[in-house]
């Protein structure tokens, strides 16, 4: 009964910070828009208008559902949960915090926690693939075939630049990468080097493809040219109304909540946080900190994401695939080998 | 012929002619008050000052004739000098409440004013108010605004012969008044409104009605009796807020009656005929099979308010059909002035472009008898006359009929009996030339936008004929004159009409078409 | 460089070749992008809470109209349509008649104003020769129907 009971809580936390967080950082996203803006932004639902996303939602679960005359009914419903599903099974393997007792404060610890993550991510696309298609309009399709075309060029350099940080912590169980960058100060995180200076420079630069990948992964500005309302409507979701659009939307906070939290373990040291958090406390207070700590974490690079979203025009998608392929490409292969080279000579 | 020089140019003018004419003739414009070229010169606004070679002081050009050699200066500063001089003695009593005046717009106080004056007035005293009060049922005088022209006094006195305006006081209190018990209703006498250069005397229906400058003038020509004054309408809104004459010297010369300026009302009133009823389609279908069951079956009742092109039109069907044609008309009192100015005894204005079509113009009596007989078993009514009236025993024996098909503009027992009825424009929303007492074809335009469904009386007839077989397409109405009168199109009519060579005046030979 | 979808700032020829590569990959744009985010970011914001806090207009703002009264309650129009000749926007439909005092002969039986047609120019106010009409402060303007935002004469009157 215990373990069963353990796995539930443990599932309904993990759970709680994804879905918690994904709807309130709606509210997030529109307020710190409207303030780059010039705006007020979304203020009167409720006390500083953080009820807004419940509004929301009453508004998307009222609304009606339409399905067009000639779209495959069975496929374009499937399309939204098929990219809702992923984010979820991938968030199972982040840790959310420091072990409490004998528990790791993560759904389930697999020792190839990162590869099951990467392998999850990638299914996204099909949704939107199917979405896209199923819609039976030209916008849709083609909005589609952007997303999957992005995403599948952008894995590339996106595994590669997770590889860095497998590589210097030798381990793709997460629970491992994190504890190795924890309390042993800021060199420790694999930004910084891993505690090695010489990696130095393979860590941020590792980082900062994995967060410029991790946007387009995300279909995030400047890269979401699968929904460019300047040519394609509403890109592949044009065709959706209703809690399926709305399905749509959270799953782009999901997976954003996913690759933040997926970062935040292999390069920013996951729960940890020198001087606040102490790895060999196991109370309930202890995992409580570090679980806060953690999800500051994924709040502040949302954050970061969301005020580059109102900063950047979209690209072009010729520079899309420009920058993915000529330019994170090479780095990150450039960067791999750097990293073994400094590995081999063990400096 | 004398010569003389206006500003340089030498011109050459009939004897006796007054300098003012001979300007305008020039395309001159001297501002003028009293000087109409209806009325004797009366020369007593000195408006119209200009230099002439054979005086030293500044003559009046209204009144002073052309001889040999002389010389005219129309501008200059002496000229203007002296105009600005006139216009500041008008103005010392004239109140200047153009917002509120009715004439604004088309005032020539008003036009002069802005055209020759600047500055403000020097007079600092109080203004003398005179009255504003009724000088008869239709007319008001604002006395303030009288600048004693006595335009409207020589009008009463030369052209109507009655001479209720006399100038009444003395000095700056002088104003055109009647005499108490004689209140100013002469037939004519809302001429004095136009005549007026300045706001003082105003129709009491025009008043307060609409500012001239929001409004469109139509030409078109009376249609109250034979004579066909020509008339421009002033309409704001698809409302016809007045009509005034229109210069024309072959019919009704600057003048016309008041009862012609009356009683437009049935165009918009409550009693119009505005919607169709019963089966307008199958009409010219229904009508041959009566005709075809024996001669005069058909009867077709029509008035002299018909154009050309309807008379024309009604000829075609009653040929088609074997029907008899009467027409309804109306007579009333005819009227002549002291001047010779005449107003017809015949209150419809196309007897004669009728008569023109038809030969003669039959009365209603032939078909009241067929239809009290029974000989008569579909009568196909098409009148536009205002106010028409029918026959009792017609009503009466009407019940008799198969087939009633009516086309009126107003609503009729008739119209209430009647199996088909086609609502019809009525003068004033329709396309069409008259023909008047003297024989002069004159065009009438649509003044407003008809009202409910209302259809001219030419696409219905030609409608019946193209159901008969007779035409092959509904035309234009112009087409349908031109048809009816090879000879002229509605561009040679004109804006002051043509005269057929059977009018004793006759100046153009025009023939009527075939039919 | 030849390429146009490459050129970061122009302000600054990059020297030395990581200075290029991170001007190649748009690095300092998007960098001083984000600067100046932030600080709009951090601004204070102009905007008002409407319902609760209400702008106060300056002196000659042009709202809704009002036809205006004398000492003893009479409006002041005298029908003279020149607001109505003035008006760009076509929006003023005077209907006159006689007046009921003494001391002038005309005054308006209906002034309709379509407050939906108006530009809130001004010209009428500046066309009367009575000040008989005038741009009120009021800016705003509430209705539930077209036709209740065709002002007549005695909602003007009662502005
Ligand atoms: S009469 Fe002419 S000048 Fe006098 S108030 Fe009327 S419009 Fe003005
Ligand atoms: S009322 Fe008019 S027409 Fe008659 S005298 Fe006066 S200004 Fe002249
Ligand atoms: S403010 Fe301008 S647009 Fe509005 S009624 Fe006055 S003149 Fe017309
Ligand atoms: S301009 Fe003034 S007096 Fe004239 S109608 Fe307009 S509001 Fe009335
Ligand atoms: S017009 Fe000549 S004196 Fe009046």
């Amino acid at each position: 009964m215990t373990p069963w009971l353990i796995f539930g809580a443990k599932a309904v936390g993990g759970l709680a910070c994804q879905m918690g967080v994904g709807p309130a950082f709606t509210i997030v996203e529109r307020r710190v828009a409207a303030w780059i803006q010039g705006r007020v932004g979304p203020n009167r639902v409720g006390p500083l208008g953080l009820f807004q996303p419940l509004a929301d939602l009453v508004k998307f679960i009222s609304k009606e559902q339409i399905v067009p005359a000639d779209a495959d009914r069975v496929l374009f419903l499937l399309g939204p949960l098929l990219v809702f599903a992923p984010p979820i099974f991938g968030f199972c393997v982040i840790p959310y915090g420091n072990m409490i007792g004998d528990e790791h404060l993560q759904i389930a610890n697999l020792p190839i926690g990162v590869l099951f993550v990467m392998s999850v991510i990638s299914t996204g696309v099909y949704g939107m693939m199917l979405g896209g298609w199923a819609s039976n309009n030209k916008y849709a399709l083609l909005g589609s075939l952007r997303a999957s075309a992005q995403i599948i060029s952008y894995e590339l350099s996106l595994g590669l630049a997770i590889l860095i940080a497998v590589m210097m912590s030798s381990s793709l169980d997460l629970n491992v990468i994190v504890e190795q960058q924890a309390g042993k100060g800021f060199g420790a995180w694999n930004v910084f080097g891993g505690g090695h200076l010489s990696q130095l420079p393979s860590g941020l630069l590792g980082f900062g493809l994995m967060f410029i990948c991790a946007l387009a992964e995300n279909n995030r500005l400047p890269f979401d040219l699968s929904e460019c309302e300047a040519e394609l409507v509403g890109g592949y979701h044009t065709e959706y109304s209703s809690m399926s659009l709305g399905v749509f939307m959270l799953s782009e906070y999901l997976s954003m909540i996913l690759m933040c939290g997926l970062m935040t373990s292999i390069y920013l040291g996951g729960w940890s946080f020198p001087g606040i958090t102490d790895p060999s406390d196991h109370s309930i207070l202890a995992g409580l900190i570090s679980w806060a700590v953690f999800m500051t974490k994924i709040l502040s690079m949302m954050f970061v994401y969301v005020w580059i979203r109102w900063t950047l025009p979209r690209f072009k998608y010729n520079q899309l695939m420009d920058l993915g392929w000529k330019a994170f490409l090479p780095a990150s292969l450039v960067n791999i080998a750097l990293l073994a080279v400094i590995g081999v000579m063990g400096v | 012929m004398p010569k003389i020089k206006i500003d340089g140019k030498e011109v050459e003018v009939v004897p006796g002619t007054r300098v003012i004419d001979a300007c305008d003739h020039e395309g001159l414009d001297i501002p003028r008050f009293c000087y109409h070229p209806g009325l004797t010169p009366a020369g007593n606004c000195r408006m119209c000052l200009v230099k002439v070679s054979n005086s030293r002081k500044l003559e009046v050009s209204c009144v002073y004739p052309c001889s040999e050699g002389l010389e005219v200066t129309t501008s200059g500063p002496e000229v203007e000098a002296g105009r600005k001089a006139v216009l500041e003695y008008m103005l010392i009593n004239h109140p200047l409440d153009c917002p509120i005046c009715d004439k604004a717009g088309e005032c020539q106080l008003q036009d002069n004013t802005a055209e020759h004056r600047d500055g403000l007035t020097r007079f600092v005293d109080p203004k003398v108010v005179k009255d504003t009060k009724d000088l008869g049922p239709q007319i008001k005088i604002w006395g303030s605004r009288c600048i004693s022209c006595t335009r409207c006094v020589r009008f009463c006195e030369e052209v109507v012969g009655t001479g209720e305006l006399a100038m009444t006081q003395r000095g700056d209190h002088q104003v055109a008044d009647v005499h108490p018990e004689i209140p100013l209703d002469n037939p004519m006498s809302l001429n004095v409104v136009d005549i007026c250069p300045v706001g003082a005397l105003i129709d009491k229906d025009f008043l307060y009605a609409s500012r001239v400058w929001f409004t469109k003038r139509t030409d078109t020509v009376c249609a109250g009796c034979s004579k066909g004054c020509n008339i421009v309408a002033t309409v704001h809104q698809n409302d016809i807020k007045r009509v005034q004459p229109r210069e024309n010297h072959a019919v009704n010369h600057y003048w016309m009656c008041d009862a012609g300026r009356q009683g437009l009302d049935y165009v918009k009133g409550p009693n119009r005929l505005k919607l169709h009823r019963g089966d307008r389609k199958t009409l010219a279908a229904k009508l041959s099979a009566i005709a075809a069951r024996g001669p005069a079956r058909v009867g077709i009742l029509a008035s002299t308010y018909a154009t050309v092109e309807e008379a024309y039109l009604l000829k075609q069907v009653a040929d088609q059909l074997g029907a008899r044609v009467g027409f309804i008309g109306r007579g009333g009192d005819e009227w002549t002035a002291k001047n010779g100015w005449k107003i017809e005894a015949d209150k419809t204005p196309n007897r004669a472009g009728v008569a023109m079509v038809f030969g003669a113009v039959e009365g209603p009596e032939a078909i009241l008898a067929g239809v009290q007989s029974g000989a008569i078993q579909a009568l196909l009514v098409v009148n536009g006359m205002p106010g028409a009236t029918y026959a009792p025993e017609l009503l009466a024996a009407a019940k008799k009929l198969e087939l009633l098909a009516v086309c009126d503009i107003e609503k009729s027992p008739l119209s209430e009996a009647a199996h088909v009825v086609i609502a019809s424009t009525t003068w004033a929303e329709k396309d069409g030339v008259y023909v008047n007492s003297t024989g002069r074809v004159q065009r009438i335009q649509p003044l407003i936008v008809s009202q409910g469904q209302a259809r001219s009386d030419v696409a219905t007839l030609q409608e019946i004929l193209v159901g008969l077989g007779v035409r092959r397409a509904v035309l234009s109405t112009e087409a349908v004159f031109t048809e009816a009168v090879p000879a002229l199109d509605y561009a040679k009519v004109g804006s002051q009409g043509v005269v057929l060579a059977s009018s004793p005046e006759a100046t153009t030979t025009v023939s009527l078409g075939a039919k | 460089m030849a390429n146009d979808d490459r050129v970061g700032s122009r302000d600054v020829e990059p020297k030395g070749f990581l200075a290029k590569t991170l001007m190649k990959l748009y690095v300092p744009s998007v960098l001083s992008g984000m600067k100046k985010t932030m600080e709009y970011m951090i601004r204070p914001k102009a905007t008002l809470q409407y319902p609760e806090v209400k702008r106060v207009t300056r002196k000659g703002y042009r709202g809704e109209h009002r036809l205006k009264q004398d000492e003893q309650g009479r409006m002041k129009c005298v029908a003279c349509f020149m607001c109505q000749t003035a008006c760009p926007a076509e929006c003023i439909e005077i209907t006159a008649g006689p007046s009921p005092w003494p001391d002038r002969d005309k005054a308006p039986v209906q002034f309709r104003i379509d407050m939906m047609k108006c530009i809130y120019c001004g010209m009428c106010e500046e066309a009367c020769p009575c000040d008989a009409i005038e741009l009120t402060e009021t800016y705003t303007q509430v209705s539930t129907s077209r036709e209740e935002k065709i002002y007549d004469i005695n909602r003007l009157l009662s502005n």
